[in-house]
């Protein structure tokens, strides 16, 4: 398409859309305002009262966060990538194994001698050990048995968006990573039940239900203690859920916080797990990935 | 913010989300549920909203996204060959004028149906909504990059909908459109 194409395609569909705006005939808007409170008051009126009750925030989507976050630090990935070129070149190593290595933190001793004058020069590059991250201590399996023994997963269970999301305020502070919800239904769903999972002292887990016109379950789950998972009552597609796929599709044009996910699929239903630093999130419902996809990208971290 | 403020940005916004909801979908019953769910999502997420300036902007987003979720789970566009549908004629004093613009809007407003939904979504955005490149990426969560190139391509296929066939310019029937009704 030429220049002029564009300009010409641009003018047309600018003097269509002005044309059919001005011979539009639109309803009336205060009878759809009656409508529409009819509607609010059918659909959690609380969950709007606190929306429009509190203070702008910064809550940007997650996917727009990502965006900003890569056009602030592009500079500094850049340095960064330039530095490991650098090294790369000087030790002489192939790029995918020096790579591993350094990811691994088994990156060993390099010399890298001086080519220009091998008798005067030598250069040693030494890569300083790896600090001992503070990984969490395992339990042996005495303790894992004391826990489970005397700590019972408590399941609270809630039938407003509202109650849940109160709930998860008194909550997120044992939660051991960030909370992840849907703070509002998608479109054509509407909010079911939500579910938390918890001991006296930690949070385990965190469900939310929608269902659509058809009774089409949409379930968001999130786990964060593995020894526990095993008590969130499991649905057939969910099952299939918690293990990774094996030939599930890898796909990371779509993620959170830029993890990506794995997609699963069983009698229909379709699975994006997405494994976070500390749990594994869940999103499961009988539609098309894509959808599946653009209702992740409404996910918000609660508190955020 | 009260019960009149939430009127007031209603029946404000309520012509361009109403308009937004018709260019994607073609039916004003449909574009009337659009208009409800978009402004119920929108009132509960206003806290979300960092810039209250944009709201015009960011519902009519709502809109058209929701409108995309809609047409393709049901596979459905309803297209009018009533030129009154849409409330009548643009006023000419030629005739022939006012046949050869009728006749050139049925023929855009026939090729922006054939279109995906995504592809109608960007148009409407672009030329309707009049939002640049960067608004539409930052509602839509999508590098400016990728709007430009789903712009191009919308536009694109616009033209070629829009170039007459073998130097005849010949009407497009509804029979020939590949959609449900």
């Amino acid at each position: 398409m030429t220049r002029n194409d564009k300009n010409k395609i641009d003018r047309l569909l600018l003097n269509y859309y002005r044309e059919e705006a001005s011979r539009l005939n639109l309803p009336d808007s205060q009878r759809c305002w009656q409508d529409f409170q009819k509607l609010l008051e059918q659909n959690s009126p609380d969950n709007i009262d606190m929306a429009i009750s509190s203070p702008p925030a910064d809550a940007v989507t997650l996917k727009s966060r990502i965006y900003r976050f890569a056009g602030r630090y592009r500079n500094i990935a850049a340095a960064a990538a330039a530095c490991f070129l650098v090294v790369m070149l000087l030790s002489g190593m192939p790029p995918v194994q020096m790579l591993r290595q350094v990811l691994t933190g088994t990156l060993p001793e390099m010399q890298v001698v001086g080519t220009e004058d091998k008798a005067a020069q030598e250069f040693v590059l030494q890569t300083q050990p790896p600090e001992p991250s503070p990984a969490p201590l395992p339990l042996s399996e005495k303790e894992v048995f004391a826990v489970k023994a005397t700590e019972e997963v408590r399941e609270l269970v809630f039938n407003s968006l509202q109650a849940y999301r109160t709930a998860l305020r008194e909550h997120a502070s044992l939660a051991p990573g960030k909370l992840f919800y849907l703070a509002a239904p998608p479109g054509g769903y509407t909010f079911s039940r939500a579910a938390i999972y918890k001991t006296g002292t930690s949070l385990h887990g965190v469900r939310q239900e929608f269902s659509d016109a058809a009774g089409n379950k949409l379930i968001l789950r999130q786990e964060f203690a593995a020894p526990f998972a095993a008590k969130i009552p499991p649905e057939t597609a969910e099952a299939a859920a918690q293990q990774q796929p094996e030939t599930g599709e890898e796909a990371a044009a779509y993620s959170i916080g830029g993890i990506t996910y794995a997609v699963s699929m069983e009698n229909g239903l379709i699975t994006l797990q997405y494994s976070l630093d500390n749990s594994v999130l869940m999103l499961t419902a009988a539609i098309d990935e894509e959808r599946l996809r653009h209702i992740a990208a409404q996910l918000a971290v609660f508190g955020q | 913010m009260d019960k009149d403020e939430l009127e007031k940005l209603y029946t404000q916004h309520f012509p361009r989300v109403y308009r937004t909801a018709f260019y994607m979908t073609g039916d004003h019953q449909t574009s009337e549920d659009i208009v409800q769910e978009t402004f119920l999502k929108a009132f509960a997420n206003l806290h979300k909203l960092q810039d209250r300036q944009k709201f015009g902007s960011w519902v009519s987003v709502i809109a058209s996204n929701y409108a995309v979720d809609l047409l393709r789970k049901h596979k459905k566009i309803f297209i009018s060959d009533n030129i009154e549908e849409f409330g009548g004629e643009a006023h000419d004093d030629n005739p022939s004028t006012s046949l050869e613009r009728k006749e050139n809007i049925r023929e855009i407003r026939e090729a922006l149906a054939r279109l995906e939904p995504e592809d109608r979504e960007i148009l409407v955005l672009k030329y309707f909504n009049e939002l640049s490149i960067n608004e539409i990426a930052s509602m839509l969560a999508a590098p400016p990059g990728t709007i430009k190139s789903r712009l191009f391509r919308a536009r694109d296929k616009v033209r070629l909908l829009l170039q007459p066939q073998d130097g005849i310019k010949r009407p497009i029937t509804k029979e020939k459109l590949p959609l449900k009704f």
